[in-house]
């Protein structure tokens, strides 16, 4: 069975004529289902970025020993992480700690700055992004991000308000017209986006052609659906074509996955059930929704519905009270971001324990991502290199409750097929997250001298990947 | 814990705008300054005229921190919004989905990010993927009820025998149905299009047929979007809404959903073209109650008395606070409002009204005996703790926690007059991450800032009026002392109309009452929601411009909500290219 290969029919017409070459005979599912077609496909690559906003306490964080790359000196495998950063031991194999990189944003609110500065490079300041996010770079441009792209990228957080009424402050992702991504705070509504319509099973076979019919019916409407965009393009002001340009997209990215009919891998698909009441934005199931996000994540990943994601576990102004439901030994009641904002003894404590009760999820999740087989071998980690960020940390003694981006956390999990080998800790100084990006973007496939501002860049980072 | 600690705080408890110490305010004051040199509305390279918060700090425009300033110039250019296509709202999808199929109960569309702006119907929300999902979705759950109850809700339906029949019905239905939920009517080449997918689905069955019409009319950029386009052949930089545009947004700012059959036939008959005619309307749908009670919650939204239901305080330190007290705060300033914006109150009146209603929890809260009554009453408050929604419970729960000086602050500042605090530059955290770990009161923390020039600088246009609500604790019961000493609640207020010392959020709410700045903050804030974007500066000038007889006289709130819709600035649109 020949896999379908979105892109050699990237326009909506073209994948609609393609189709009807077809013939209509119903091959979709098969067509895309990973599992039928390890024999022909390549490993798939991914990117996901994972965001703990302000919760680390920066002198636990660092790990001790390592590879000093920029005086040569120090095996890379020799280190020990901190007390906050120990949980990762668990995944230690697939994971590079890096240390010394900093943010390298111009001012601004701590939070909102510093995280679209990492991922964009060039921040506006409370206004914004003067250039798309990385995730969205290389989504677009990146041709083994796009060879899968059905739904080119997701963007996810599991908690998207905070004591600020800051509109930027739960944002991270730009698109190209500087746009920013609003991130889907719902688990059900994100499971709909990706696996809705995919029927658990297979179709008995007399149901193929009226699957086939109700393909043709989901054509008729969305070319309607499309003609009234496009329409609408035409009478609006040219400043609103981005903005439609956008449900254009969408639309398009609506049409292919509405092909991905059914399930025929025998993987299990994540309980929407579960998802549905879920009290958004609240402490009460900030554990279930972060669960289900990266149940999602997996799953979206196995069924290569996409292979790009950002996923941010809290505003940059984290407002989960953990001592109410999760960590009821901690010593200070209150949400996050507020705790990281008082001065007490024991805070260190207590960070750690914020910390380490994030890092328990991020383990799990990379667990389950090692244990899963992926398209044309390997394992979905193997083939998914997770970044994983904090926007700032906690510095000094932490009783000014100091958040300096100077030095941020920052690891790479994963992604062993570009060239991460894992086990490894690196130390560099002065350096910054356009470097760290800057670097990564050529395993990708998509050449990049600079990330973002040209000013905040100091030149790639050696050592990073070994392969 | 909640960050007011009982006893004293350390220094610099910033949180974000606490650390907003920023060498980017100047010490201008508002009228004293030098305002924008830009003239009429900026342009981008793209040609789109830029969209700049209010009071946001833009190359050439004002100080950051001080409110528009009336500037001549400045309000001598057109200052419309832009031509353009909006969104609908979450409320609105639903509201106009029941309105056309009664009885069908659409699944909820939760547009991502609008958990987080107070402007539900930003020009700014972006429709992509996942919500184009969620379109689909809920367009094929309501035309699959549609389907179900067909032969009700399509009478035309039960009686199609042959193709001319189901031809006639579908056409009869989509000519019914498309006009509607386009709010305007259908051209002939839509109509076919719509017919065209019919047939599509009729091949199954005529259920289905009308089925696809459903989805596809539900997921059509004509539904999703409100168009602000004017005629496109009107001569001149400015255009008028057409009439239909301009029962949409009539419909969509009071009604909260599409236009209801009055403003569709007035539309029809071109008369919103005519300023009367769109007088009648505007006094037509304030008269509905429905419509006194969605601008009375708009009111309490613009005055940030709107989160008493859902502030998080800690149970164990306000065990007092239970649903029904929060209850009873909401009931309460919805009284209030109302009371001032339809009945014999107006804009003073809210700050200045001792009359709450109470029930038995919310009296013994305020201490006020409300006797043996089981339902709630109007009656007098405490004269010297509270006087007008600054003091009332709902206002005060909603308070940000933190450091009181600066989030009390900040909100009657951002709220009452539409100042905005920039962010620091990196320079000035080294400057903070240097000043030591101190046991400070909030005040003296205050007065730490004010002896700093480049903290002063911004904090002195919000510290002291944070200070001012000392008298209330984090859910608003009344204090006399703090960290044991009576409460010095003491301030002085600059750079408005009404400048001078104070004593408490009182004496406060006296000067707000007859300020002219304050009433045109909230005239701003109200033609932001009106209008459904962040006014540009120049639009504020504008709105001041427009409002400024109306705040020298009663300052009747229903007289602003006419002014304001029924205005050039409302009706007209600067013309996209």
């Amino acid at each position: 069975m020949k896999r379908w290969n979105p892109r050699l029919e990237s326009t909506r017409r073209g994948l609609l004529r393609g189709l009807a070459g077809a013939g209509l005979a119903w091959p979709f599912a098969r067509l895309l289902d990973p599992r039928l077609s390890d024999a022909q496909a390549a490993a798939p690559q991914r990117l996901l970025v994972i965001d703990m906003p302000n919760c680390t306490w920066l002198p636990e964080w660092v790990p001790t020993g390592g590879r000093n790359v920029q005086q040569a000196s120090g095996d890379a495998k020799v280190f020990q992480y901190g007390l906050s950063s120990s949980p990762v031991e668990a995944i230690r194999q697939y994971t590079t700690i890096i240390n010394g990189i900093g943010i390298d944003r111009p001012g601004g609110d701590p939070h909102v700055a510093s995280q679209i500065h990492f991922m964009s490079g060039d921040v506006k300041l409370d206004a914004g992004s003067n250039s798309p996010s990385i995730d969205q770079i290389l989504a677009k441009n990146s041709p083994t991000l796009k060879a899968g792209q059905i739904v080119p990228s997701v963007t996810l957080s599991a908690h998207t308000t905070g004591e600020s009424e800051q509109p930027s402050i739960h944002i991270i992702s730009f698109d190209d017209n500087l746009q920013a991504i609003q991130p889907q705070n719902s688990p059900y509504e994100a499971y709909r986006s990706l696996f809705s319509g995919i029927a658990a099973t297979p179709l008995p076979p007399g149901d193929e052609t009226a699957a086939a019919a109700k393909l043709a019916q989901n054509r008729s409407v969305l070319d309607f659906v499309d003609a009234s965009i496009h329409s609408m393009i035409a009478r609006a002001p040219a400043y609103e074509k981005q903005k439609l340009d956008a449900h254009l997209q969408g639309l398009r990215e609506l049409e292919q996955r509405l092909l991905v009919t059914q399930n025929t891998s025998g993987a299990a698909l994540p309980d929407p059930a579960a998802m549905q009441n879920l009290a958004l934005n609240s402490t009460q199931d900030h554990d279930k929704v972060i669960n289900s996000f990266f149940s999602i994540l997996k799953a979206g990943f196995e069924f290569d519905l996409t292979r790009v994601g950002t996923f941010m576990f809290a505003s940059g102004h984290n407002w989960v009270n953990m001592k109410q439901s999760y960590l009821p030994n901690l010593s200070q009641n209150g949400n996050v971001h507020e705790v990281t904002h008082i001065d007490y003894a024991g805070k260190n404590v207590d960070m750690r324990m914020i910390t380490g009760w994030y890092l328990d999820h991020v383990v799990t999740f990379v667990q389950n991502l090692a244990n899963t087989r992926d398209i044309g071998g390997g394992t979905i980690l193997d083939n998914t290199l997770i970044v994983f960020f904090s926007e700032v940390a906690i510095t000094g003694n932490g009783l000014n409750a100091q958040h300096d981006s100077s030095n941020i956390p920052l690891l790479m999990i994963g992604g062993q097929a570009l060239g991460n080998e894992g086990g490894r800790c690196l130390q560099y100084s002065g350096r910054t997250t356009n470097d760290f990006w800057a670097t990564i973007a050529p395993k990708l496939g998509v050449a990049m001298d600079n990330f973002g501002n040209p000013g905040s860049n100091t030149g790639k980072l050696p050592e990073l990947f070994t392969g | 814990m909640q960050l007011e600690t009982p006893r004293r705080v350390p220094p610099f408890i910033p949180l974000a705008l606490v650390l907003s110490l920023s060498l980017g305010c100047s010490a201008e004051l508002p009228g004293s300054g030098p305002s924008s040199p830009t003239v009429g509305p900026a342009a981008q390279s793209d040609g789109k005229p830029s969209v700049d918060t209010v009071g946001e700090p833009t190359a050439g425009m004002p100080t950051a921190g001080m409110p528009p300033v009336a500037n001549p110039a400045l309000c001598a250019a057109a200052a419309l919004a832009p031509a353009r296509v909006r969104k609908i709202t979450d409320e609105q999808y639903a509201n106009l989905v029941s309105d056309l199929f009664p009885g069908v109960t659409p699944l909820a569309v939760v547009t991502p990010g609008a958990e987080s702006t107070t402007i539900k119907d930003s020009d700014e929300f972006v429709v992509r993927s996942p919500l184009v999902n969620q379109y689909h979705l809920a367009a094929v759950d309501t035309a699959t009820q549609v389907g179900l109850r067909l032969s009700e809700l399509l009478p035309c339906s039960t009686g199609v025998s042959d193709v001319g029949t189901r031809t006639s019905c579908a056409t009869e239905f989509i000519q019914t149905f498309a006009p509607r939920a386009y709010r305007r009517p259908v051209s002939s080449t839509e109509g076919a299009a719509l017919l065209a997918v019919f047939e599509v689905g009729a091949t199954a069955s005529f259920s289905r047929g009308v089925e696809l019409v459903v989805q596809s009319v539900l997921q059509s950029a004509d539904f999703i979007y409100r168009t602000e386009l004017g005629e496109a052949t009107a001569p001149g930089p400015e255009v008028a809404l057409t009439p239909y545009e301009v029962a949409s947004s009539l419909a969509f700012f009071f009604l909260g959903r599409g236009p209801d059959p009055e403003l569709l036939q007035a539309a029809s008959l071109g008369s919103l073209s005519n300023a009367n005619q769109v007088q009648t309307q505007i006094a037509r749908l304030m008269a509905l109650p429905d419509v006194q009670a969605r601008l009375d919650r708009l009111f309490i939204q613009v005055l940030g008395a709107n989160k008493s239901l859902t502030a998080e305080r800690d149970p164990a330190l306000f065990p007092q606070l239970d649903a029904r007290l929060r209850s009873s705060m909401a009931e309460e300033v919805n009284q209030l409002v109302n009371e001032n914006v339809w009945g014999s109150g107006s804009l003073p009146g809210l700050f200045t009204s001792h009359r709450g209603l109470l029930d038995e929890q919310l009296g013994a809260f305020y201490g006020v005996s409300v006797g043996a009554s089981t339902t709630a009453q109007v009656m007098e408050l405490p004269a010297t703790q509270r006087s007008g929604i600054l003091t009332r419970g709902a206002t005060l729960l909603g308070l940000r926690t933190g450091s009181r000086s600066v989030h009390r602050g900040l909100f009657l500042s951002e709220k009452y007059l539409c100042r905005s605090v920039p962010t620091p530059p990196a320079a000035l955290q080294a400057q903070i991450d240097s000043i030591p770990a101190q046991n400070l009161t909030d005040r003296e923390i205050s007065e730490l800032r004010a002896s700093k020039p480049e903290c002063s600088a911004c904090h002195a246009q919000f510290d002291g009026l944070g200070l001012a609500f000392e008298h209330y604790d984090l859910i608003g019961s009344y204090l006399t002392e703090r960290d044991g000493a009576p409460v010095n609640a003491t301030g002085a207020l600059a750079g408005t109309d009404v400048d001078g010392p104070f004593d408490g959020v009182l004496e406060l709410s006296s000067r707000f009452a007859t300020s002219h700045d304050v009433a045109n903050c909230i005239s701003q804030e109200v033609m932001s929601f009106a209008l459904g974007r962040h006014l540009s500066s120049p639009e504020t000038c504008s709105v001041k411009q427009l409002v400024e007889p109306w705040s020298k006289g009663p300052k009747r709130l229903d007289d602003l909500l006419r002014l304001l819709t029924d205005s050039h600035l409302y009706l007209n649109r600067t013309k996209g290219t």
